[in-house]
């Protein structure tokens, strides 16, 4: 009597965690599944550098740096683009292999798929990286939900906050920098941490 | 007959506003701030809510809008204040319906202007709409500024201004549509100092009067916000664009 009541408890047990175990896929692979602190809730549209249409919530599964800027920017792009080539060059190979770059414009109206192009070719950015456009709306939802500053100038200039963020694969942000300076060892750290 | 009986109807809603809608003609606003050339803002004509959104509006709109909800809201769009007076999801009790609504976040007012087929002001129209330059306000709105912890009172019982918009000072602060573009920093492109000293220290230096303070308390403040900030005090009315071929407006 005692081992049937030890094995069915056995089976009992076994039967929750496999229970527990296809819940917890089914969470997975539908959308209820994104945290609520995910940047992939605001689910807006932009356009890439080949002018292809792509949902930000489409951007999930993968580590990403994100940034905001313009694809005219003169003084910060350099600087930015070699701060992210710095740090993806300092992280383990397989580390590295697993982050991506996207790059959300500030602009809205002078954006096109031709200057989105025209960054990527100009700082011989390789396919690990995006640019995007979208309309008003989206990128002031993006830049509110970063809580990037930003600010167009008549000149068609962007006075905006250097803000740099890695997101892990659900879109959380994980490490964030700020301003224009090499990020120190903690960001490298914080960031080869959270990546698997 | 039917078709153009709906399109009269149409017509005549976005030109006419409801009582509860001020109209204001097109106008310019003069930055009090100026950043690198920046210059005078042309703007309307708009239709303005005459009255600061209030709970009982609030409660209608979660009703329909269930992911605006106390419970289902989103971590990203709300934090964890969003709507603390309420005591529960869909109850707002008999005392506070009239008044404004609060703690809510930039997100949640953008929804719930979107849903009227309205957005927040901007900066510059909240700025103009509000007669905040006009010197025989200031008495008025410095007086509220330097209050702390006042009671939230019903939105028809605040001030009028001179275009016929209720509430604009010594009610509420209002939530505008681009208050992250609050920076007055000099170049944030040269700089890499931390947010404060960008944002707080240097931008009093660039007020165009030092005397008018309270315009600079308002930027201030928006600078200090995030999108998914709540406030005791802080709430918002919507807005639209008129769309009219008169042109006097």
């Amino acid at each position: 009597m005692r081992t049937l009541i030890i094995s069915f408890s056995f089976f009992w047990l076994a039967g929750i965690s496999i229970a527990s175990e296809s819940c917890h896929e089914d969470t997975k692979s539908t959308k209820q599944a994104l945290p609520g602190d995910s940047l992939y809730n605001l689910s807006s549209e932009w356009m890439n550098q080949k002018g292809q249409t792509v949902n930000i919530a489409s951007l999930q599964g993968q580590y990403r740096f994100i940034v905001m800027a313009y694809t005219k920017c003169q003084t910060a792009c350099p600087l930015m683009v070699k701060t992210i080539q710095q740090v993806r060059s300092n992280l383990p190979k397989n580390k590295n292999k697993q982050l991506r770059v996207d790059v959300f414009s500030f602009e809205s109206e002078a954006e096109n798929k031709e200057s989105l192009a025209g960054f990527v070719q100009k700082y011989k950015l390789d396919d690990t990286w995006s640019v995007y456009k979208a309309d008003a709306g989206s990128v002031a939802e993006l830049a509110a939900a970063l809580g990037v500053q930003y600010k167009r100038m008549s000149s068609g200039e962007y006075i905006h906050s250097n803000l740099l963020f890695v997101l892990n694969d659900k879109g959380q942000i994980i490490a964030k920098h700020e301003g224009l300076s090499k990020p120190g060892k903690d960001f490298l750290a914080q960031v080869s941490k959270a990546i698997p | 007959m039917f078709f153009w009986g709906t399109l009269l109807l149409i017509l005549n809603s976005a030109l006419a506003q409801s009582p509860s809608e001020v109209l204001i003609k097109k106008g310019t606003y003069v930055p009090f701030f100026r950043d690198l050339n920046e210059s005078d803002q042309e703007l309307g004509p708009l239709v303005v809510d005459k009255y600061p959104v209030t709970n009982k509006d609030f409660l209608a709109f979660v009703k329909k809008n269930p992911s605006w909800k106390k419970s289902q809201v989103k971590a990203l769009f709300a934090n964890n204040r969003y709507l603390e007076h309420w005591k529960d999801d869909l109850s707002v009790s008999a005392d506070i319906r009239d008044l404004p609504i609060t703690n809510v976040s930039w997100f949640a007012a953008r929804a719930y202007c979107r849903s009227k087929g309205k957005r927040l002001l901007k900066t510059s129209e909240w700025e103009y709409v509000s007669d905040a330059q006009n010197k025989q306000n200031l008495d008025l709105i410095l007086n509220w500024y330097g209050k702390t912890g006042t009671k939230l009172k019903p939105v028809s019982e605040a001030v009028e201004n001179i275009y016929g918009i209720v509430g604009m000072h010594g009610l509420i602060w209002e939530w505008v549509d681009d208050f992250g573009s609050a920076i007055l920093s000099n170049d944030s492109r040269k700089s890499n100092e931390s947010s404060k000293s960008l944002y707080c220290g240097s931008g009093s230096l660039k007020a165009k009067d030092p005397s008018q303070y309270a315009t600079f308390m308002r930027f201030a403040h928006r600078s200090s916000l995030r999108a998914d900030s709540v406030g005791r005090t802080l709430g918002f009315r919507c807005a639209k664009d008129l769309i009219t071929d008169k042109g006097d407006l």
